[in-house]
C-alpha cells in the first residue's frame, strides 16, 4: 500500500497538537523587545514612590451577584458539573478506544492545562472549589462517618508538591513516550488521584488548598483575574496585580512559579530545529536531553529570580532572607503570557477537537452531545491574529510583571534604595520577555 | 519547507527499515517498507506549522509550514 492517505478514523493515538503556529514575524519581535525595554525603564523612574496597592482595594459586586456566588446550589452546581465531565472522562479512560478519536488526551492535555489556566485567569482559581479529589474525600470520609477536617498529619509543604505535581505533568505532556496511548493516560491519571487521596487523606483540606498540583495552577493563574476577594472575604472587581500581591509567602512559591514558566518556555524551545536535530543524532536517548533540558528550564527561572533578589537586596542594603520568594508573584504574570502566547491556538484548535471527541467517548460514532460536526473558529487561529495574540500577551505580562516587583520593592526597599534595587529583577524580567519572544520567532 | 494555501507538495521517504510515516495536520500516514521510496502528495489548506515524522523510532524528518 503506498500513498494512499488513510482518514483520520483509524489512525492510532497520536497526542495532541497536531499543528503548531507559524512564526513570530521578525519586526514583531523587535517591536516587543524594545517596548519590553523601554516600559521597565519608563516605569523604573515614572511609577509611585510608595506603595499604593491595598489588600483591601476593589470595587464590590452588586450583593445579589456575591450573595449567588456564595450561595450552596450555585456551588453545588458546579462541583455536580465537574464531578459529570470527570466521570464522562473516565469512562472514556477505561471502556474507550485507543485511537486518535478518544478525547482523553484533549481533556487531560489541553482541557486541564491550558483551559484551566485560561479560564481560571479570567474567573479566578476555581478549581479548589470543584476539585474531584476534594470530593472523593469528602464521599470517603462520608462513608467512613469521620469528620471533614480529619487529618493525621500537620500540613508544612506548602506548595513543594504541587512544583513537583507540575513538573511531572509537563514531563508527561511535553517528554513522555506514547503519552497520548490510553495505558500511559490511565496509569498517570489513576496514578495521580491515588497519590492525590492518600495525601488529602492524611494531611486534610490543607493540602488540598496549596499542594494539590491542578489547584496551585489554577489558583496561582487565579490571582490575575479580575473576580477576587479582598481582605475581608467579599467579592470584587479589581486590578490583575492585587491578586497576586496577596499571595501568602508560602514554602515552595518560588518552585511553583518557576515550573509554572520554565515548562512553558522548554515547551517553545523544544520545537527548536537545532535542538531536536542534535537530541535525534545524539547516542543518548531522547528523553534524556528533553528531561534534563525541562528541568534545565525550571531551575534557570527559579535560580535568576533568586540571584537577582538577592542583588536587589544587597543593592537596596536590606537582608536577601525571603526576598526571592517575595518577588516570585512577579513571575506569574510573565508566565500568563508566555502561556496564552504559546497555547493560544493550540486551546482554540485542540480544545475545540476535544469537545467533538467527547460527543464520542466509547468509539462507537456516536454523537451524544451533538457536537461531532464542530470545526474550530478559523478567524481565532488565522496567523496575523495569532501573531497579534502572542505579542500583546507576553508585552502584557512583562508590563504587568515589572509592576509587581515595582510595587514589592518600594514596600521592602527604603525609598532612595528601591530603584537601584529593582535594576537586578528588571534585567532578569527583560531577558524572560525577549527570551519568550525569540522563542516565538525561531521556532 | 514553506508551502502556500493551495500549493501541493510531493514528499518522497525511503527507510532502510520498515516504518510508518505520518504528516501531521494532514491526516496523511502511510506504511514505509525498507528500501522501497515511498510517495505522498499534500495539499496546503490551514495556515500553520505541521510536522513529516517516522514512528518506529520517533523521528522528526521536516516541518512544512503553510502560509
Amino acid at each position: 500500500m503506498t500513498a494512499a492517505a488513510r482518514p483520520l478514523a483509524v489512525l492510532p493515538a497520536h497526542g495532541v497538537g497536531s499543528r503548531e503556529d507559524l512564526p513570530l514575524p521578525f519586526t514583531l519581535l523587535l517591536i516587543g523587545a524594545g517596548l519590553a525595554l523601554v516600559v521597565s525603564f519608563v516605569a523604573l523612574g515614572a511609577l509611585w514612590k510608595q506603595p499604593r496597592l491595598h489588600r483591601e482595594d476593589g470595587r464590590l459586586l452588586p450583593i445579589m451577584v456575591s450573595l449567588a456566588l456564595d450561595s450552596a446550589p450555585v456551588r453545588a452546581l458546579f462541583v455536580a458539573l465537574s464531578l459529570v465531565i470527570t466521570g464522562w472522562t473516565l469512562v472514556a479512560l477505561v471502556f474507550g478506544a485507543d485511537t486518535a478519536n478518544n478525547p482523553v488526551p484533549s481533556v487531560v492535555y489541553v482541557w486541564l492545562w491550558v483551559g484551566l489556566a485560561f479560564s481560571s485567569m479570567v474567573f479566578g482559581g476555581y478549581w479548589r472549589l470543584v476539585n474531584p479529589v476534594r470530593w472523593l474525600r469528602r464521599g470517603l470520609l462520608a462513608l467512613g462517618r469521620i469528620e471533614e477536617d480529619f487529618a493525621l498529619a500537620d500540613y508544612r509543604l506548602g506548595y513543594w508538591p504541587a512544583a513537583a505535581g507540575l513538573l511531572a505533568f509537563a514531563w508527561l505532556e511535553l517528554v513522555a513516550p506514547d503519552n497520548a496511548d490510553l495505558l500511559t493516560l490511565r496509569l498517570a491519571v489513576f496514578g495521580y488521584l491515588l497519590v492525590s487521596l492518600v495525601l488529602a487523606l492524611a494531611f486534610g483540606p490543607a493540602y488540598l488548598r496549596a499542594g494539590d498540583p491542578f489547584t496551585a495552577w489554577s489558583s496561582l493563574y487565579g490571582t490575575l483575574s479580575p473576580l477576587g476577594r479582598r481582605a475581608d472575604g467579599r467579592w470584587v472587581l479589581r486590578t490583575p496585580l492585587h491578586g497576586p500581591l496577596m499571595l501568602d509567602s508560602r514554602p515552595g512559591l518560588l518552585a511553583v512559579t518557576s515550573v509554572m514558566l520554565g515548562s512553558t518556555a522548554y515547551d517553545g524551545f523544544s520545537g527548536e530545529t537545532r535542538w531536536y536535530s542534535f537530541v535525534q543524532s545524539s547516542s543518548l536517548p531522547a528523553a534524556f536531553w528533553e528531561t534534563s533540558a525541562l528541568v534545565t528550564f525550571c531551575l534557570v527561572v527559579a535560580g535568576s529570580l533568586a540571584l537577582a533578589a538577592v542583588l536587589s537586596a544587597r543593592l537596596a542594603g536590606v537582608s536577601p532572607r525571603g526576598v526571592a520568594s517575595a518577588f516570585a508573584p512577579s513571575l506569574l504574570p510573565i508566565a500568563a503570557g508566555y502561556l496564552i502566547a504559546h497555547y493560544w491556538s493550540l486551546w482554540v484548535w485542540e480544545g475545540t477537537h476535544g469537545l467533538t471527541k467527547m460527543s464520542d467517548p466509547l468509539g462507537t460514532g456516536a454523537d451524544l452531545l451533538g457536537t461531532a460536526g464542530l470545526e474550530a473558529p478559523a478567524a481565532l487561529i488565522a496567523p496575523g491574529f495569532v501573531a497579534g495574540v502572542q505579542v500583546v500577551s507576553i508585552i502584557t505580562g512583562h508590563v504587568l510583571g515589572v509592576v509587581l516587583a515595582h510595587e514589592r520593592a518600594v514596600a521592602l526597599f527604603r525609598r532612595r534604595a528601591a530603584v537601584l534595587g529593582q535594576l537586578p529583577l528588571l534585567a532578569v524580567m527583560v531577558v524572560y520577555t525577549v527570551g519568550g519572544l525569540t522563542l516565538l520567532f525561531s521556532s | 519547507m514553506d508551502l502556500a494555501v493551495g500549493e501541493e507538495l510531493t514528499i518522497v521517504v525511503t527507510s532502510d527499515h520498515d516504518d510508518e510515516l505520518h504528516v501531521h495536520g494532514f491526516d496523511v500516514e502511510d506504511k514505509l517498507e525498507a528500501g522501497v521510496p515511498t510517495t505522498v502528495t499534500v495539499t496546503g489548506k490551514d495556515p500553520g506549522v505541521y510536522e513529516v515524522e517516522t514512528h518506529e523510532p520517533p523521528l522528526r524528518l521536516l516541518k512544512i509550514a503553510v502560509r
